[in-house]
Protein backbone atom coordinates (compact mmCIF):
# COMPACT_ATOMS: atom_id res chain seq x y z
CA UNK A 1 0.00 0.00 0.00
CA UNK A 2 1.21 3.38 -0.97
CA UNK A 3 2.05 5.79 1.92
CA UNK A 4 -0.77 8.56 1.98
CA UNK A 5 1.11 11.71 1.59
CA UNK A 6 -0.61 13.30 4.77
CA UNK A 7 -0.42 12.19 8.27
CA UNK A 8 -2.92 13.19 10.75
CA UNK A 9 -2.17 14.72 13.89
CA UNK A 10 -3.79 13.99 17.03
CA UNK A 11 -6.84 16.81 17.51
CA UNK A 12 -10.07 18.10 16.07
CA UNK A 13 -11.91 21.29 17.22
CA UNK A 14 -14.11 23.73 15.59
CA UNK A 15 -13.60 26.80 14.83
CA UNK A 16 -16.23 29.22 16.44
CA UNK A 17 -16.74 33.27 15.85
CA UNK A 18 -19.13 33.41 18.76
CA UNK A 19 -20.55 31.22 21.42
CA UNK A 20 -23.85 30.49 19.30
CA UNK A 21 -22.25 30.75 15.77
CA UNK A 22 -24.45 27.81 13.95
CA UNK A 23 -21.44 27.69 11.11
CA UNK A 24 -18.99 25.89 12.73
CA UNK A 25 -15.64 25.02 10.75
CA UNK A 26 -13.82 22.22 11.74
CA UNK A 27 -10.07 22.37 11.98
CA UNK A 28 -7.40 19.64 12.00
CA UNK A 29 -3.55 19.54 11.35
CA UNK A 30 -2.19 17.33 8.74
CA UNK A 31 1.92 16.53 8.62
CA UNK A 32 3.36 16.30 5.11
CA UNK A 33 6.26 15.62 3.79
CA UNK A 34 7.65 19.05 3.98
CA UNK A 35 5.16 21.50 5.45
CA UNK A 36 2.31 21.16 8.33
CA UNK A 37 -1.24 21.75 6.68
CA UNK A 38 -3.64 23.46 9.13
CA UNK A 39 -7.34 22.16 7.55
CA UNK A 40 -10.34 24.52 7.83
CA UNK A 41 -13.34 22.34 6.70
CA UNK A 42 -17.23 23.19 6.84
CA UNK A 43 -18.32 20.04 5.50
CA UNK A 44 -18.64 20.74 2.04
CA UNK A 45 -15.16 23.01 1.77
CA UNK A 46 -12.03 22.83 3.08
CA UNK A 47 -9.47 25.62 3.57
CA UNK A 48 -6.01 25.42 3.63
CA UNK A 49 -2.98 26.62 5.07
CA UNK A 50 0.79 25.29 5.01
CA UNK A 51 3.41 26.03 7.50
CA UNK A 52 6.25 24.70 6.40
CA UNK A 53 8.96 22.92 9.14
CA UNK A 54 11.66 25.17 8.41
CA UNK A 55 9.89 28.62 9.41
CA UNK A 56 7.89 27.25 11.96
CA UNK A 57 9.66 29.38 15.11
CA UNK A 58 7.96 28.60 18.40
CA UNK A 59 4.36 26.80 19.26
CA UNK A 60 2.71 27.91 22.30
CA UNK A 61 0.31 26.27 24.58
CA UNK A 62 -1.88 28.60 26.66
CA UNK A 63 -3.57 26.70 29.67
CA UNK A 64 -7.06 27.98 29.53
CA UNK A 65 -10.00 28.26 32.73
CA UNK A 66 -12.58 26.80 29.74
CA UNK A 67 -12.23 23.05 31.54
CA UNK A 68 -13.26 24.39 34.96
CA UNK A 69 -15.78 26.30 33.68
CA UNK A 70 -17.67 23.71 32.23
CA UNK A 71 -16.74 21.32 34.37
CA UNK A 72 -18.96 23.81 37.04
CA UNK A 73 -21.37 24.32 34.50
CA UNK A 74 -22.20 20.57 33.61
CA UNK A 75 -21.95 19.21 37.31
CA UNK A 76 -23.85 22.12 38.90
CA UNK A 77 -26.92 21.53 35.88
CA UNK A 78 -26.60 17.90 37.54
CA UNK A 79 -26.53 18.04 41.04
CA UNK A 80 -29.34 20.63 40.72
CA UNK A 81 -31.78 17.90 38.09
CA UNK A 82 -31.14 14.94 40.46
CA UNK A 83 -31.75 17.05 43.69
CA UNK A 84 -34.92 17.92 41.99
CA UNK A 85 -36.02 14.69 40.99
CA UNK A 86 -35.26 13.39 44.37
CA UNK A 87 -37.42 15.73 45.92
CA UNK A 88 -40.23 15.50 43.31
CA UNK A 89 -39.71 11.64 43.82
CA UNK A 90 -43.86 11.38 43.95
CA UNK A 91 -44.36 12.31 40.87
CA UNK A 92 -44.41 10.36 38.19
CA UNK A 93 -43.79 12.20 35.45
CA UNK A 94 -41.52 14.95 36.40
CA UNK A 95 -39.22 12.83 38.34
CA UNK A 96 -38.19 10.36 35.39
CA UNK A 97 -37.33 13.34 33.34
CA UNK A 98 -35.40 15.08 35.56
CA UNK A 99 -33.20 11.65 36.40
CA UNK A 100 -32.35 11.44 32.79
CA UNK A 101 -31.47 15.30 32.67
CA UNK A 102 -29.41 15.03 35.11
CA UNK A 103 -27.73 11.42 33.97
CA UNK A 104 -26.84 13.39 30.67
CA UNK A 105 -25.46 16.42 32.03
CA UNK A 106 -23.42 13.57 34.95
CA UNK A 107 -22.11 12.25 31.31
CA UNK A 108 -20.92 15.03 30.05
CA UNK A 109 -19.42 16.23 33.15
CA UNK A 110 -17.52 12.66 32.84
CA UNK A 111 -16.65 13.26 29.20
CA UNK A 112 -15.28 16.40 29.51
CA UNK A 113 -13.48 15.24 33.22
CA UNK A 114 -12.37 12.73 30.87
CA UNK A 115 -10.88 14.65 28.20
CA UNK A 116 -8.90 16.63 30.74
CA UNK A 117 -7.61 20.28 30.60
CA UNK A 118 -8.14 22.73 28.16
CA UNK A 119 -5.52 25.23 26.09
CA UNK A 120 -5.35 27.73 23.69
CA UNK A 121 -2.37 26.60 21.00
CA UNK A 122 -0.43 29.28 18.81
CA UNK A 123 1.53 29.03 16.21
CA UNK A 124 4.38 31.18 14.98
CA UNK A 125 6.46 32.00 12.16
CA UNK A 126 8.61 34.84 11.41
CA UNK A 127 5.96 36.67 9.30
CA UNK A 128 2.41 34.82 10.57
CA UNK A 129 0.79 33.79 13.68
CA UNK A 130 -2.27 31.57 13.51
CA UNK A 131 -4.48 30.21 16.42
CA UNK A 132 -4.64 26.00 16.11
CA UNK A 133 -8.26 25.43 16.82
CA UNK A 134 -7.42 21.45 16.39
CA UNK A 135 -5.72 21.45 19.72
CA UNK A 136 -7.85 22.32 22.28
CA UNK A 137 -6.96 20.24 25.24
CA UNK A 138 -3.48 19.83 27.02
CA UNK A 139 -3.22 16.09 26.06
CA UNK A 140 -3.49 16.35 22.85
CA UNK A 141 -1.49 19.44 22.43
CA UNK A 142 1.24 16.96 24.20
CA UNK A 143 1.32 14.33 21.79
CA UNK A 144 0.86 16.69 18.42
CA UNK A 145 4.12 19.03 20.08
CA UNK A 146 5.65 15.70 20.40
CA UNK A 147 5.25 14.42 17.04
CA UNK A 148 5.45 17.70 15.60
CA UNK A 149 8.72 18.84 17.26
CA UNK A 150 10.81 15.65 15.72
CA UNK A 151 9.75 16.58 12.95
CA UNK A 152 10.57 20.17 12.64
CA UNK A 153 13.99 19.72 14.37
CA UNK A 154 14.82 17.10 12.23
CA UNK A 155 14.04 19.33 8.94
CA UNK A 156 15.83 22.26 10.70
CA UNK A 157 19.02 20.48 11.53
CA UNK A 158 19.53 19.53 7.92
CA UNK A 159 18.68 22.99 6.52
CA UNK A 160 21.44 25.66 5.85
CA UNK A 161 20.99 29.18 7.44
CA UNK A 162 20.01 30.76 3.94
CA UNK A 163 17.40 27.18 2.95
CA UNK A 164 15.55 28.39 6.65
CA UNK A 165 12.92 30.26 5.12
CA UNK A 166 13.10 29.14 1.51
CA UNK A 167 10.56 26.12 2.03
CA UNK A 168 8.16 27.74 -0.71
CA UNK A 169 9.56 31.59 -1.98
CA UNK A 170 13.12 33.17 -1.84
CA UNK A 171 14.21 36.67 -2.75
CA UNK A 172 17.52 36.69 -2.12
CA UNK A 173 18.21 40.32 -2.94
CA UNK A 174 16.57 42.99 -0.62
CA UNK A 175 15.70 44.96 -3.39
CA UNK A 176 12.34 45.64 -4.28
CA UNK A 177 11.41 44.51 -8.04
CA UNK B 1 8.62 37.01 26.00
CA UNK B 2 11.29 36.02 28.52
CA UNK B 3 13.78 33.01 27.07
CA UNK B 4 13.77 31.10 30.38
CA UNK B 5 10.16 30.14 30.06
CA UNK B 6 11.29 28.62 26.57
CA UNK B 7 11.08 25.02 26.21
CA UNK B 8 10.63 23.69 29.61
CA UNK B 9 9.12 20.46 29.99
CA UNK B 10 5.81 21.41 32.00
CA UNK B 11 3.84 24.48 32.41
CA UNK B 12 5.59 27.80 33.39
CA UNK B 13 3.59 30.92 34.32
CA UNK B 14 4.18 33.57 31.92
CA UNK B 15 5.56 36.55 33.21
CA UNK B 16 3.57 38.78 31.94
CA UNK B 17 -0.01 38.00 32.34
CA UNK B 18 0.44 34.67 34.81
CA UNK B 19 -1.16 32.62 32.49
CA UNK B 20 0.25 28.92 32.70
CA UNK B 21 1.96 28.24 29.25
CA UNK B 22 4.31 25.82 27.64
CA UNK B 23 6.56 27.54 25.21
CA UNK B 24 7.90 25.23 22.50
CA UNK B 25 10.67 26.90 20.03
CA UNK B 26 12.98 25.89 17.48
CA UNK B 27 16.55 26.54 15.80
CA UNK B 28 14.71 29.03 13.45
CA UNK B 29 13.71 30.99 15.98
CA UNK B 30 17.42 32.44 16.76
CA UNK B 31 18.65 32.05 13.07
CA UNK B 32 19.16 34.96 10.89
CA UNK B 33 18.09 34.42 7.26
CA UNK B 34 21.02 35.63 5.13
CA UNK B 35 20.71 36.67 1.61
CA UNK B 36 22.41 37.10 -1.27
CA UNK B 37 22.02 40.23 -3.44
CA UNK B 38 21.33 40.62 -7.45
CA UNK B 39 24.30 41.42 -9.13
CA UNK B 40 24.26 43.98 -11.60
CA UNK B 41 25.57 43.43 -15.38
CA UNK B 42 29.34 44.24 -15.72
CA UNK B 43 29.84 42.89 -19.06
CA UNK B 44 27.35 43.56 -22.55
CA UNK B 45 27.68 39.97 -22.81
CA UNK B 46 26.63 38.52 -19.76
CA UNK B 47 22.60 37.70 -19.62
CA UNK B 48 20.63 39.65 -18.21
CA UNK B 49 17.14 39.23 -16.29
CA UNK B 50 13.91 39.16 -18.22
CA UNK B 51 12.02 41.02 -15.88
CA UNK B 52 15.22 43.48 -14.63
CA UNK B 53 17.82 44.39 -17.57
CA UNK B 54 20.15 45.57 -14.84
CA UNK B 55 20.23 42.28 -13.15
CA UNK B 56 22.47 39.51 -13.98
CA UNK B 57 20.78 36.48 -15.02
CA UNK B 58 21.49 33.62 -12.52
CA UNK B 59 19.13 30.89 -13.32
CA UNK B 60 16.33 30.25 -16.21
CA UNK B 61 12.56 29.57 -15.61
CA UNK B 62 12.58 25.46 -15.42
CA UNK B 63 8.64 26.37 -16.29
CA UNK B 64 8.84 29.33 -18.94
CA UNK B 65 12.78 29.03 -19.55
CA UNK B 66 13.17 32.89 -18.87
CA UNK B 67 16.37 34.18 -17.90
CA UNK B 68 16.08 35.50 -14.03
CA UNK B 69 18.21 37.52 -11.45
CA UNK B 70 18.37 35.99 -8.11
CA UNK B 71 15.46 38.86 -6.91
CA UNK B 72 12.99 37.01 -9.14
CA UNK B 73 14.03 33.98 -8.65
CA UNK B 74 11.81 31.53 -6.94
CA UNK B 75 12.79 28.03 -5.23
CA UNK B 76 9.56 26.09 -5.43
CA UNK B 77 9.83 22.50 -4.68
CA UNK B 78 13.42 21.60 -5.76
CA UNK B 79 13.30 23.81 -8.45
CA UNK B 80 13.56 27.45 -9.96
CA UNK B 81 10.14 29.41 -11.24
CA UNK B 82 9.47 33.29 -11.98
CA UNK B 83 6.55 34.54 -10.44
CA UNK B 84 4.13 34.59 -13.79
CA UNK B 85 4.71 30.96 -13.77
CA UNK B 86 4.27 30.73 -9.77
CA UNK B 87 0.60 32.44 -10.24
CA UNK B 88 -0.71 31.08 -13.44
CA UNK B 89 0.17 27.36 -11.99
CA UNK B 90 -2.00 28.42 -9.07
CA UNK B 91 -4.78 29.94 -11.12
CA UNK B 92 -4.91 26.82 -13.34
CA UNK B 93 -4.39 24.38 -9.77
CA UNK B 94 -1.57 22.83 -11.19
CA UNK B 95 0.46 23.46 -8.37
CA UNK B 96 -0.96 21.46 -5.42
CA UNK B 97 1.04 22.78 -2.61
CA UNK B 98 -0.52 26.32 -3.80
CA UNK B 99 -4.01 25.72 -3.34
CA UNK B 100 -5.91 26.52 -0.48
CA UNK B 101 -9.50 26.13 -1.06
CA UNK B 102 -11.50 22.84 -2.49
CA UNK B 103 -14.91 22.23 -3.06
CA UNK B 104 -15.70 19.03 -1.68
CA UNK B 105 -18.39 17.44 -4.45
CA UNK B 106 -18.60 13.79 -2.79
CA UNK B 107 -19.99 15.17 0.52
CA UNK B 108 -22.43 17.38 -1.47
CA UNK B 109 -23.71 14.95 -3.55
CA UNK B 110 -23.57 12.56 -0.38
CA UNK B 111 -25.67 15.53 1.57
CA UNK B 112 -28.09 15.67 -1.43
CA UNK B 113 -29.07 11.94 -0.90
CA UNK B 114 -29.24 11.94 2.53
CA UNK B 115 -30.60 15.18 3.94
CA UNK B 116 -33.67 15.31 2.36
CA UNK B 117 -35.14 11.94 2.98
CA UNK B 118 -36.29 13.50 6.05
CA UNK B 119 -39.46 14.87 4.12
CA UNK B 120 -39.23 11.64 2.11
CA UNK B 121 -41.10 13.86 -1.05
CA UNK B 122 -38.22 15.98 -1.33
CA UNK B 123 -36.19 13.36 -2.57
CA UNK B 124 -38.11 13.15 -6.08
CA UNK B 125 -36.07 16.49 -7.00
CA UNK B 126 -32.69 15.49 -5.01
CA UNK B 127 -32.21 12.17 -6.53
CA UNK B 128 -31.22 12.88 -10.06
CA UNK B 129 -29.33 16.25 -8.31
CA UNK B 130 -27.20 13.98 -6.06
CA UNK B 131 -26.84 11.57 -9.17
CA UNK B 132 -25.99 14.32 -11.73
CA UNK B 133 -23.50 16.05 -9.26
CA UNK B 134 -22.04 12.89 -8.43
CA UNK B 135 -21.32 11.64 -12.13
CA UNK B 136 -20.42 15.22 -13.14
CA UNK B 137 -17.43 15.72 -10.18
CA UNK B 138 -16.35 11.44 -10.04
CA UNK B 139 -13.21 12.88 -11.52
CA UNK B 140 -12.77 16.18 -9.50
CA UNK B 141 -10.24 16.30 -7.00
CA UNK B 142 -11.50 15.70 -3.26
CA UNK B 143 -9.94 16.69 -0.27
CA UNK B 144 -6.18 16.86 -0.46
CA UNK B 145 -5.80 14.69 2.74
CA UNK B 146 -6.46 11.88 1.08
CA UNK B 147 -10.08 10.44 -0.04
CA UNK B 148 -11.73 7.90 -2.24
CA UNK B 149 -14.80 7.79 -4.08
CA UNK B 150 -16.28 5.90 -1.46
CA UNK B 151 -19.17 9.10 -0.76
CA UNK B 152 -19.50 9.54 -4.94
CA UNK B 153 -20.54 5.46 -4.83
CA UNK B 154 -22.98 6.15 -1.79
CA UNK B 155 -24.60 8.76 -3.21
CA UNK B 156 -25.42 7.15 -6.29
CA UNK B 157 -26.66 3.92 -4.74
CA UNK B 158 -29.05 5.90 -1.92
CA UNK B 159 -29.79 7.99 -4.81
CA UNK B 160 -30.55 5.21 -7.24
CA UNK B 161 -32.66 3.49 -4.81
CA UNK B 162 -35.26 6.56 -4.38
CA UNK B 163 -35.42 6.75 -7.69
CA UNK B 164 -36.26 3.23 -8.03
CA UNK B 165 -38.78 3.69 -5.13
CA UNK B 166 -40.28 6.42 -6.71
CA UNK B 167 -40.59 4.78 -10.09
CA UNK B 168 -42.58 1.94 -8.23
CA UNK B 169 -44.79 3.94 -6.37
CA UNK B 170 -45.61 6.10 -9.84
CA UNK B 171 -45.95 2.57 -11.87
CA UNK B 172 -48.34 1.50 -8.70
CA UNK B 173 -50.31 4.98 -9.24
CA UNK B 174 -50.43 4.63 -12.45
CA UNK B 175 -52.01 1.11 -12.76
Amino acid sequence: MADKEYQKLPGGGTKRKAFLDVTRTRASLWMGKDHLLYQLSTGFTEDYKRFYYGDIQSIVVCKTMRFMVWNFVLSGIAIFCGLLAVALKHNIYASPVLYTVAFFFFLFFGINLAMGPTCICHLYTQVSEEELYSLKRIRTARKALKILTSRIEEKQRVATTSDISSSTFVHRSGDQP
Amino acid sequence: MRQEIFNRSDFTECPSCHTPVLVKTYPALSQTVKVKPAENIGLDTEASCFFHAQKKAEVACSSCGRYLCSLCDIEFEGGHICAACLAAGKKKKKIKNLETHRVLYDSIALAAAIIPMITVWLTIITAPVSIYIAFRYFRAPTSITGRTKIRFILAIMISSLQLTGWSFLLYRFLK
